[in-house]
């Protein structure tokens, strides 16, 4: 389990949206040929069930202010 | 000055001069498109490479595709003199940030790594600066971003090899104790075979391990130290090389290399073993490599200066 700083959705659908909205903010891709399409990408907790992206400096700006929130990880099958 | 016999023809075939006692070809070690002081010209057929150094001598592509973030513009970088440009970098970078998009394989495979998302690039420029180890520009993977590079291929192979050069700077984010330099795994597996607990050019807290829990060779290590990392596998045999410090424990390997993913910085979950620290140079022979281990260190180390 670990803190997350940053915005969560319910679906899919909505995670790409917000992913196109921090893209969009930022011009990107700039060039056709650019290799950088977005800002930030999100992420999906399988064991939470939810969708999010993680804070970067300057993501308020298009979503607001983040907020903290759990995110549990399947445990690794490593030793140390 | 009398002729030197023995080289006179040589040379003159090849390079049209004469050649004096006392004289060396200084052209010897270049023909054609091939010189010997680049690592893949001496040592040829790797499955895929990726440097700030020139690695062949056929090899006219760019090193690094870079992004500034003062206008989010891209620019390839290749080679002055085999080594990374870095008067263009760094004309490129003035005063600003610049993050590495695409690294360029110099095998001849074109399995480039990429990384679409800027806020997960790897840095190459801080602020108008380099990040040098004598004089050597490097990549820093902040594991905070989860700096991952990556790229969809097919590897199939019984034996393989790999040679990085890498400093892990700390322990890192919560669970990038593990922290990956490169790893490979398919939509089954994590990281690249039906065998669970493996791992492959792993910097964990403390050690570099190669191999299988069953097999495992782990070397200590310390952190914000620049090491030449090498992993070598085929049926037999597993070896892990740090640095000038060689250790061999034979084990038995009877998986596959089956992988349809490669990522660099990164394991395939990407929410653990995040690597953090710097890199220069990651290569993979799809071969058992054991005889060229003292060529291929020394080359790296002529360049790097790591020991």
């Amino acid at each position: 389990m670990a803190f997350i700083n940053g915005y969560k959705y319910k679906t899919k659908e909505e995670a790409i949206a917000a992913r196109k909205a921090a893209a969009d903010y930022m011009g990107l891709p700039k060039n056709p040929n650019d290799t950088t399409i977005y800002w930030v990408d999100y992420s999906y907790s399988e064991l939470d069930g939810f969708y999010y992206i993680a804070y970067v400096e300057g993501l308020e700006a298009v979503f607001g202010e983040p907020i903290e929130f759990e995110v549990n990880f399947p445990d690794l099958n490593e030793k140390p | 000055m009398p002729d030197f016999g023995i080289f006179r023809g040589f040379n003159d075939k090849l390079f049209g001069e004469k050649l004096y006692a006392g004289q060396l070809p200084t052209q010897l070690g270049q023909i054609g498109s091939l010189d010997f002081s680049l690592l893949l010209d001496s040592y040829p057929n790797a499955a895929v490479a990726y440097s700030l150094r020139r690695l062949r001598g056929s090899y006219t592509n760019s090193a690094i595709r870079v992004k500034r973030a003062i206008d989010n513009s891209e620019q390839d970088i290749g080679f002055v003199n085999n080594q990374l440009d870095i008067a263009t970098l760094q004309s490129f970078c003035i005063g600003t940030n610049g993050f590495v998009t695409t690294w360029y394989d110099q095998s001849g495979n074109s399995i480039n790594v990429t990384q679409t998302t800027a806020a997960r690039q790897p840095q190459i420029v801080s602020n108008g600066n380099l990040y040098l180890h004598q004089s050597k520009p490097y990549i820093f993977f902040t594991d905070l971003a989860v700096n991952t590079l990556s790229v969809n291929m097919t590897l199939n192979y019984t034996g393989f090899s790999i040679f990085a050069v890498a400093n892990k700077i700390a322990t890192g984010n919560f669970r990038a104790t593990f922290s990956r330099i490169i790893s490979f795994f398919n939509a089954s597996f994590d990281d690249f075979q039906n065998i669970t607990t493996n791992h492959l050019a792993m910097i964990n807290s403390g050690f570099i391990r190669a191999g299988i829990d069953s097999i495992k060779t782990d070397v200590s290590y310390s952190f914000n130290q620049y090491y030449i990392i090498n992993q070598i596998r085929d049926n037999s045999l597993n070896i892990n090389n740090v640095g000038k410090n060689n250790v061999i424990t034979n084990g038995t390997f009877n998986g596959l290399l089956n992988s349809s993913t490669l990522k660099i910085g990164n394991n395939k979950a990407e929410n653990d073993c995040q690597f953090n620290g710097y890199m220069a140079e990651i290569i993979l022979y799809p071969s058992n490599q054991t005889n060229n281990v003292v060529g291929i260190n020394t080359n790296i180390n002529t360049n790097y200066g790591i020991y």
